[in-house]
């Protein structure tokens, strides 16, 4: 058995708050071989986007991380920044959810690419314009040439995210981490963001870890998912099992929650199911299952045990002491 | 650009033009009749009409107003009551003691400022930063003319540095007059710079805060060259805004600080001038000031621009 390329075991991250230290990841463990795709989907505090932070040690000052996150025969949550700045940009890189606000307003996009390439690859500043003039144009930048001194107010939020995505790829990095790359932009350019970030993906073998609170994203792009609650990855598998026999509880209420258009559905539609409550906070986690108190098929045992990892196919798990209701019952598809 | 040069100095000689006017005003207002003042309460009514006619006060004010922006700008200040004299010498004479006080003031403001207030957030709340922010919050509190015998109690005084006042003049040797424009320009600089410290501080704090900032270390780059790299240019911005309105500050500081260390500056020749309503000299250093002061701010508007790329772009 090869070793994948990034393997993840029990992460925990605890962030420092006004009411102490917080859990905020609570035992997270994944592997990633190359060429795959990962989807972490979750709702906001469900603690995907710290993950992803993790990954390349840009978690905020003051928290404390537990567990492994192994790459390239490391401990990436014990390396130092130093080898941290060798491997971010070059072997990790990392797209972010908004595009505006992610690049300097000052810089000229085309020097903003070219930094990764001259501080990993040694580059010249005039090798790094050629190779950067090959990146928009693999990014589907029209006339990268002409583009290259504009700043970033000159673009538009989908032709920014395109800059950042060129930015990523410009070391061919072995992991591209995406944290909601498409939320901050519109439907349509969405999809073609999407669609690039999956090109990219298949062209140059490089493994990514996509990070949505949309399952249709998630559904679309990766090979497999991960469905994080309260800090915890709550049901895992290959992305069509999983949408085939949803089993935790709260993976089906996203789904179920998840507005779809569809010929022959009566008009107007009904309403769209939701979730009840609120996601609980760090401070006040219920003992056992996180989901205990949103969950119709709550029992006792929900609230004195931890469920343990329900076997739902060969590499599909569920959190959850209720999948022998679950997956009799038909999924509430409106 | 162009287009953005021309707009700024447009608003620049409006504000020029705006200022000589209310100079102008505010001065006739002012109680005291110069002619009296001049001549002395014996004076007969014949001595004060000739005197009045001489000096041009008994015109209407706008044709007053009028001749004397005409003569202002052909660079004729008229003539000191005080003095008899023409007035410009005796102001520029003395602006080569005040533009090099401020000037050095200002640029250890700047320095000052800006290491400590950078350093200061790149520490964020570690002792180095608490040190610092305690001795900005004094520097703050500081009135400039108590620090600035405080220095010369010091350093003058106690030490015999410095000389506790006076100035030599340029003519005998650029050195010993510099040096004797360390203390004031130390005194009047503390207060600038522990404000502007804490400015820097802050507007560092914000960019670090900032997602582009997460992006450059997403890139590999170090905390420290992200800091130099992406983080100082735009934490400059409000820290030039204030720096152009600290340089008025520290010209009207020159006065107070003038006095505490016998400088014979401008800001000396202004307080003389106007307890002696001495009206064509007040006039000609306030408008004097007051176009420094415009001036530089029309500079720093300038280099808004060169700095951010989005300026221009909305302006032109």
């Amino acid at each position: 058995m090869t070793t994948p390329l990034l393997s993840v075991t029990d992460l925990r991250i605890a962030l420092q708050t006004a009411r102490g230290p917080a859990e905020a990841v609570r035992g997270i463990s994944f592997e990633l071989n190359k060429g795959e795709t990962l989807g972490i989907v979750g709702e906001s505090g469900s603690g995907k986007s710290l993950t992803a932070l993790a990954l390349m040690g840009l978690l905020p000052d003051g928290a404390a991380t537990a567990g492994q996150v192994r790459y390239a025969g490391r401990n990436l949550l014990a390396a130092d920044e130093q080898e941290l700045c060798t491997l971010r940009g070059n072997r990790l890189a990392m797209i972010f959810q908004e595009p505006m606000t992610s690049l300097n307003p000052l810089h000229r996009i085309g020097d903003q690419i070219a930094e990764p390439l001259q501080l990993h690859l040694g580059m010249s500043r005039q090798q790094a314009r050629e190779r950067v003039i090959d990146l928009l144009d693999r990014v589907g930048i029209p006339n990268p040439r002409s583009r290259l001194d504009a700043y970033p107010h000159q673009m538009s939020g989908g032709q920014r995210q395109r800059v950042m995505i060129a930015m990523a790829l410009a070391c061919d990095p072995d992991i591209l981490i995406a944290d909601e790359p498409t939320t901050a932009l519109d439907v349509t350019i969405q999809g073609q963001i999407l669609d690039l970030i999956r090109r990219l993906v298949d062209d140059s073998g490089m493994a990514l870890v996509l990070i949505s609170h949309d399952l249709g994203v998630i559904a679309e792009t990766v090979d497999r998912v991960l469905v994080m609650y309260a800090g915890r990855a709550v049901e895992t598998g290959p992305v069509r099992e999983v949408f085939a026999r949803m089993a935790h509880p709260y993976a089906r209420g996203l789904f179920s929650a998840m507005p779809r258009i569809a010929a022959g559905q009566p008009h107007p539609r009904p309403q769209l199911p939701t979730i009840p409550g609120i996601v609980p906070d760090l401070h006040d986690l219920p003992k056992a299952c996180a989901f205990a108190d949103r969950c119709d098929l709550v029992e006792p045992r929900c609230r004195a045990e931890f469920p343990p990892a329900a076997v739902i196919g060969p590499a599909h798990r569920a959190e959850c002491w209720r999948t022998d209701v679950t997956l009799n019952q038909a999924m509430a598809i409106p | 650009m162009t287009t953005f040069l021309l707009k700024r100095l447009a608003t620049l000689i409006a504000t020029l033009l705006a200022t000589s006017v209310i100079v102008f005003l505010v001065l006739e207002i002012l109680p005291g009749d110069p002619a009296l003042l001049v001549l002395g309460i014996d004076a007969t009514d014949e001595q004060l009409a000739v005197f009045r006619h001489e000096y041009g006060l008994d015109r209407p004010i706008l044709d007053r107003y009028l001749l004397w922006i005409g003569n202002l700008l052909t660079g004729d200040f008229g003539i000191s009551y005080a003095y008899k004299t023409p007035v410009w010498p005796l102001i520029a004479e003395r602006l080569l003691l005040t533009y090099p006080l401020a000037a050095s003031a200002m640029l250890l403001t700047v320095v000052l400022a800006l290491g400590l207030g950078v350093y200061a957030a790149a520490q964020h709340n570690k002792p180095g930063d608490l040190i610092i922010m305690a001795i900005s919050q004094l520097g703050i509190s500081l009135p400039n003319f108590w620090f600035g015998l405080l220095l010369i109690l010091f350093f003058a005084v106690n030490l015999g540095w410095f000389t506790a006042g006076g100035f030599p003049g340029w003519g005998d040797g650029a050195l010993a007059a510099a040096k004797s424009l360390i203390l004031p320009s130390l005194s009047l600089a503390a207060v600038q710079a522990a404000i502007l410290t804490r400015i820097t501080r802050s507007s560092v704090l914000e960019v670090l805060r900032e997602d582009f900032v997460r992006t450059a270390r997403a890139k590999g780059l170090s905390r420290q060259s992200v800091l130099w790299r992406h983080v100082l240019r735009n934490a400059f911005i409000p820290v030039i805004t204030v720096i152009g309105l600290q340089f008025g500050n520290l010209l009207t500081g020159t006065i107070v600080v003038e006095q505490v260390f016998a400088l014979p500056g401008l800001g000396r020749l202004i307080f003389q001038a106007i307890s002696n309503r001495d009206i064509e000299v007040v006039k000609a250093a306030v408008v004097l000031l007051a176009f420094t002061v415009v001036v530089v701010n029309f500079i720093v508007d300038v280099l808004y621009a060169v700095i951010d790329p989005r300026l221009k772009a909305h302006d032109v």
